[in-house]
């Protein structure tokens, strides 16, 4: 039995040494190691990040990633198929250069991959062929920091366990149908399957707000309230505008009555909403403005973004000021807005009277307050939101619900303005004193510096110069508020989603009474902007002739659209001959088929922005309200 | 009351569906319509084609026209999609008039939806815009077959989970999934059985641990059966991963095999008792063959016999059979070197001292004419098997680690070695080997896997697979009580779910989702420590008894070692404190690989104990 001592004391050692590892390793698990679930929650493989940045970045920029010594193009470990597929691969490479040079850029991809971590010719084709599928995603050349972002975004996985998604509904048709959001979940007693034809055109649109929607923090953190959203977006309207971005990408898709159009345009932003509730309809974002700065990861969202300078549409805030003064005729506002200022020839200058009535010329200066009210009238149509003081996100606003981070914008108009400073005796210099500084045969030193700072600021503001900012989604707002009001209705917030239980509850905001009376002035003068002359006034309205061109006939003086023309002048450096166009069509009214779903809006609003090919040419006409106009027609006849 | 209710399983509901119509199972085609549509566009021989793109490769023609892919929909095409399109709109119209809860089936009949629409473009050429693109209808007609296309190999993949392999008769959707619902029924009837049969026999034990080892081995059984059943009911119905439930198949097949293994086990327990009462007399035949085995056979032959059966284990069954097979066979190599030499051992170093000196060790191995000192001669005798025995552990470790690809065996099966080391030869040689361990080690630590292990282990949210960081936040969001035994949540709502492997290698962290952390300490202490006891236990009987069953008690020691050691690995493994080596839980995890090793300790124990009860009786 002497054995077994000896046995069982070696056998116990070892147990003693390894049961108080033991102990140690499962206290320091649970006491000392103390990560959160959070900390796991994105799921990013650095290694393989690293790798994938590494090729991009031969890809991109060739010459900052040279390697020393020649780089051979030769891998031994690949089958004969990966390597065709590497060959077949250089044709791809968004490089000029010759076939030789290519072939340098895949080895040195190759030893740039493997300076993270050794990989094998299945990980390195496979690798090469992400990169370059996400190279090809923009037809402009990307940005480094682009392609960083969006090898991250590819490789990267949500891995947190209890959020509940939300449910994402939209409406082509009576029926509700869940477009996004976890299937069972998410079920509804009479819901449709998105999986129907009729979204197909806003199923891209709509990933992209639910992603954007599903991080908003507000959101992420509600683990266990599931929040359901209905999309805005009308499936026939962003249909059409689909069709002119195939109409820009040459396709022969193209409908007719959009083609003529397309070679003038570099580029456009349209966004189509409903007035009744400030529903966003439809979104297209065409041309070189909607992929710069990031701007292409959005989509056509990046219509909400893109800003472009008033131009005449901002006659609209200064009108609204005029309709509450009793000194000014509402009959010539009207035909002012008419014809976007006089184009009477004993006028010397088209916007002579904007200018003057903007600064009181004619009448005691020292009351008045039209440069205050205008401004006010742009912060109650949701203008100016978060410009006090003035910082980046200034006229920025909420489209969906619990939005932590606008990325919408309304616009900002006359924002760094003081109010306060038109509150003196002598707030404005006369017109004809500041139009000859404005030409330089007068010297500004003559006068009340901020009296003449105050009379610039009115005099650009009512043109729609300087730092005044619009979007198209501000446009269209514009005209569905001015709509809304000249209809003694409530205001309306646009927005791209909303809570499903207050889908048809709507926020009303109530104007004062007396911005009512004035819009339903602005809304006459919008209407008669669509029409010709008229005895008494010279010249036809601004969007006539588009008008007349979309449709092949006049409107009439019951004309079922309103709208306002803007052009940004050829000076501008960054948009010289812009051209801006604000209105509300009733497609029902225009002649659309009865066939039409009851379901699909009538009333629409318009913002267009068009950016010409060439600013100085003459004949493209007013091309944003040649654009809206046959969208308008598209609309009532149908693709 | 933990086992899942079948309501709670849309492929239960949907094969409810598919069984009374059997004509909608029709055989899988040949080749997916989307290969069909690849060599329509580029030529029969789809070698050297990226069919994905349409790349030709070695200046083969294209036969593309340019101007519209629609145009590559040749007559042929159609004619399978117009077969489809009449299966999908026949269930589609089924699954809406089913009288079964909308909200469960809703996920099939999305995906039934979705594949209608593509058929429907495609035969009617609407959607233009989309079907103008090669790649698009491409991409379409893979998704439409349940198809994965690995551009590298130019194959075709049929996606296993796809829902279009409940309607093909290859993959028997509609037989696994009434197994997986017959297997629920009998659960509660077979769990009563197998623990009144255990019972019964593990009642009869003298000793009480005996008894506990029993009942310890039969509730870890049942609550791995609880959370495989509830995988096989509820796994992916949150996802949208995987459309039908992989894990299906778990309880019927996990069933089967404990139903087995309990079988051999009582088999053997009583063969065992058969030797040790009277040395197999009642049986001449076979007592002349074991005899005649037992004069013949020599270690060289068992140390050949097992290497070929683990190799053919890996080789020929699975990873998991294989691992399990090495595990057990060291254990019966250990126990017969134990049995043979390790008394003799200790005798020599209690009267000769100096036998085990490094300088008669290397005097042994040299061939020396005349006569022999002692320390050699007796190196000679013992170091022959056990330096058999070690060129055997080096060779199936070299071969499982390197052949095969199997780190957690091989640990195991080196622990045993150097177990059986130490209790042999003592500290100095056990030094060695450890050392010899520790460079091995850092060795393998250069190589591209365990560097993967390691970086899955310390960063699992940077690490080159997302498994682990899946599991933490699956865990860690269902403390400190866990989800309870039935009801966990498999997948999260992004479709994200665990690891298929979460019943075999994962189990610690289901434990832990399941009834908490601290029940899951529990459950580790109680297989460590268990483990630990009762090797101690299979030592001191070894040590003390004349018994025939001498050689197999010792190979009990092994096994408990190798389920201590298992443990050990598996848990720690899941605690990210080691590298992950693709272990299970002993008696908890699905599959072959947890059960054996443990049920024949089991068994082992119970035959010895009962053999002590009778000859005392």
């Amino acid at each position: 039995m002497t054995f077994l001592p000896q046995l069982l004391r070696r056998a116990s050692m070892v147990s003693l040494i390894v049961a108080s590892s033991l102990v140690l390793a499962v206290f320091y698990n649970f006491y000392a190691r103390g990560k959160s679930a959070e900390e796991f929650e994105t799921y990013i493989p650095s290694a393989r990040v690293a790798q994938h940045r590494a090729i991009a970045k031969v890809f991109v920029s060739p010459d900052e990633s040279q390697v020393e010594g020649a780089v051979k193009f030769d891998f031994p470990e690949c089958s004969d198929r990966q390597l065709e597929l590497l060959k077949n691969q250089l044709a791809k490479l968004p490089s000029s250069s010759s076939y030789g040079v290519k072939e340098d850029l895949i080895a040195r991809a190759y030893e740039g991959m493997n300076s993270y971590r050794r990989a094998n010719c299945r990980e390195f084709v496979f690798a090469v062929d992400r990169v370059l599928r996400i190279l090809s995603l923009s037809q402009n050349k990307l940005h480094g920091d682009t392609v960083d972002r969006l090898i991250v975004q590819s490789l990267t996985e949500d891995v947190a366990w209890l959020r509940s998604l939300p449910c994402l509904y939209g409406r082509p048709s009576a029926q509700l149908s869940l477009i996004r959001g976890p299937l069972s979940a998410c079920y509804k007693e009479g819901v449709a399957l998105s999986v129907d034809a009729s979204v197909t055109s806003i199923k891209r649109l709509a990933g992209i707000a639910y992603q954007r929607y599903v991080n908003e923090p507000a959101v992420k953190q509600s683990l266990l309230r599931r929040s359901a959203v209905m999309l805005q977006l009308d499936p026939y309207i962003q249909q059409v505008l689909n069709n002119i971005a195939d109409c820009f990408r040459q396709s022969s898709n193209c409908h007719p009555r959009i083609r003529p159009l397309i070679t003038d345009l570099q580029g456009a932003t349209v966004v189509v909403t409903n007035p009744h509730n400030g529903g966003i309809l439809g979104l297209l974002c065409i041309g070189q403005k909607c992929t710069k700065n990031d701007l292409e990861q959005f989509d056509h969202y990046a219509a909400l973004m893109l800003e472009a300078p008033m131009a005449s549409t901002a006659k609209l805030f200064y009108a609204l000021a005029f309709a509450q003064d009793s000194k000014v005729s509402h009959r010539e506002l009207e035909l002012q807005i008419k014809t976007s200022g006089q184009l009477d020839p004993l006028a010397l200058k088209r916007n002579e009277w904007w200018e003057k009535t903007a600064i009181c010329d004619s009448s005691s200066q020292a009351d008045c307050r039209r440069a205050a009210r205008a401004q006010q009238a742009a912060t109650d149509l949701f203008f100016n939101i978060a410009c006090n003081p003035l910082k980046e996100s200034c006229g920025r606003i909420g489209v969906m619900p619990r939005e932590s981070r606008h990325f919408a914008s309304m616009g900002r108009f006359a924002a760094s303005t003081d109010i306060a400073a038109y509150r003196s005796k002598t707030p404005f210099i006369p017109w004809v004193a500041y139009d000859s500084i404005r030409q330089g045969t007068l010297s500004a030193s003559k006068f009340d510096s901020v009296s003449y700072s105050n009379t610039s600021s009115a005099v650009q503001s009512v043109i729609g110069s300087g730092d005044n900012r619009i979007s198209a989604l501000g446009l269209a707002m514009l005209s569905g508020n001015l709509y809304q009001l000249s209809r003694g209705s409530a205001l309306r917030r646009p927005n791209l989603l909303v809570d499903i239980d207050q889908a048809s509850h709507r926020d009303d905001i109530l104007a004062p009474s007396s911005l009512r009376r004035a819009a339903s002035v602005v809304y006459s003068g919008m209407t008669r902007a669509m029409v010709s002359s008229e005895p008494g006034w010279t010249g036809d309205g601004t969007g006539h002739r588009a008008f007349l061109e979309a449709f092949e006939r006049s409107c009439g003086t019951d004309c079922a659209i309103a709208g306002k023309t803007g052009t940004v002048t050829l000076k501008d450096p960054n948009f010289p001959g812009t051209t801006l166009f604000t209105s509300v069509a009733n497609l029902g009214e225009l002649g659309r088929a009865p066939d039409h779903s009851q379901d699909e809006p009538n009333l629409i609003a318009l913002g267009v922005i068009a950016f010409p090919v060439d600013p100085s040419r003459v004949n493209s006409g007013h091309l944003a309200s040649r654009l809206a106009l046959r969208i308008v027609r598209v609309l009532v006849d149908g693709l | 009351m933990f086992l899942p209710k079948a309501n709670e399983s849309p492929d239960f509901q949907f094969v409810s569906i598919l069984a009374q119509h059997p004509e909608l199972i029709q055989p899988r085609s040949e080749e997916p319509i989307a290969a069909r549509f690849c060599s329509n566009s580029w030529g029969p021989s789809l070698e050297l084609v990226d069919c994905r793109s349409g790349v030709i490769s070695k200046g083969q023609t294209a036969i593309f026209p340019w101007g519209g892919a629609e145009a590559l929909i040749t007559p042929e095409i159609e004619i399978a999609l117009q077969q489809r399109q009449l299966r999908l709109e026949r269930l589609r119209s089924l699954v809406e008039a089913s009288a079964i809860d909308k909200n469960l089936l809703f996920p099939i009949q999305s995906l039934l939806e979705k594949r209608l629409v593509i058929t429907n473009q495609l035969l009617n050429r609407s959607d233009v815009q989309n079907i103008q693109s090669y790649s698009n209808i491409f991409s379409e007609l893979l998704l439409l077959d349940g198809y994965r296309y690995d551009f590298l190999s130019g194959k075709f993949i049929p996606l296993r989970y796809d829902i279009v392999r409940a309607l093909e008769k290859e993959a028997n959707y509609v037989e696994r999934i009434e197994r997986t619902k017959l297997a629920l029924v009998i659960a509660p009837y077979f769990v009563f059985l197998f623990c009144f049969v255990w019972l019964s026999i593990g009642f009869r034990a003298r000793n009480l641990n005996i008894r506990l080892l029993v009942c310890g081995m039969l509730g870890l059984s049942v609550f791995g059966l609880l959370i495989c059943a509830d995988a096989a009911v509820r796994f992916g119905a949150q996802g949208s991963v995987y459309s039908l439930n992989p894990l299906s198949a778990t309880l019927p097949n996990q069933l089967l095999w404990i139903a087995i293994m309990s079988l051999l086990a009582i088999l053997l327990v009583k063969i065992l008792s058969l030797v040790e009462a009277n040395g197999l007399r009642s049986f001449p035949w076979v007592a002349s063959k074991v005899n005649y085995f037992y004069r013949n056979i020599k270690f060289a032959h068992l140390v050949f016999l097992g290497t070929l059966s683990i190799a053919g284990a890996y080789k020929l069954f699975s990873p998991a059979v294989g691992a399990e097979t090495l595990k057990v066979i060291v254990c019966v190599l250990s126990g017969v070197l134990l049995s043979q030499h390790g008394r003799e051992v200790f005798l020599v170093r209690k009267y000769v001292p100096n036998s085990f000196s490094f300088r008669s060790f290397w005097e042994s191995l040299t061939p020396l004419d005349g006569i022999l000192s002692t320390p050699i001669m007796i190196h000679r005798l013992f170091l022959r098997s056990y330096l058999l025995f070690v060129f055997f552990g080096l060779f199936t470790v070299g071969m499982t680690a390197f052949g095969f690809g199997d780190l957690g065996g091989t640990a195991v099966a080196v622990c045993i070695v150097l177990i059986l080391t130490l209790l042999l030869y003592g500290w100095p040689l056990f030094t060695c080997a450890i050392t010899l361990g520790v460079i091995a080690v850092s060795l393998a630590l250069k190589t591209t896997k365990v560097q993967d292990r390691l970086a899955l282990m310390l960063e699992p949210s940077s690490a080159a697979v997302s498994d682990f960081a899946r599991l933490i936040t699956f865990e860690e969001s269902l403390q400190p009580y866990g989800q309870g035994i039935g009801a966990l949540r498999w997948c999260n709502e992004l479709g994200v779910c665990v690891p298929l492997q979460v019943l075999s290698d994962y189990m610690p962290i289901v434990v832990s989702a399941s009834v908490g952390r601290t029940v899951s300490v529990l459950v580790f202490l109680m297989i460590f420590l268990g483990s630990l006891f009762f090797a101690y236990r299979a030592l001191i009987f070894f040590a003390s008894t004349n018994s025939r069953l001498r050689v197999v008690v010792a190979t009990a020691f092994f096994l408990f070692v190798s389920t201590g050691v298992q443990t050990v690995i598996t848990f720690f493994g899941n605690w990210r404190l080691l590298p992950l080596t693709g272990l299970g839980v002993p008696f908890m995890s699905i599959g072959i690989s947890s059960i054996v090793a443990g049920y024949l300790a089991v068994c082992i124990m119970l035959a010895y104990d009962l053999c002590q009860s009778t000859r005392r009786l």
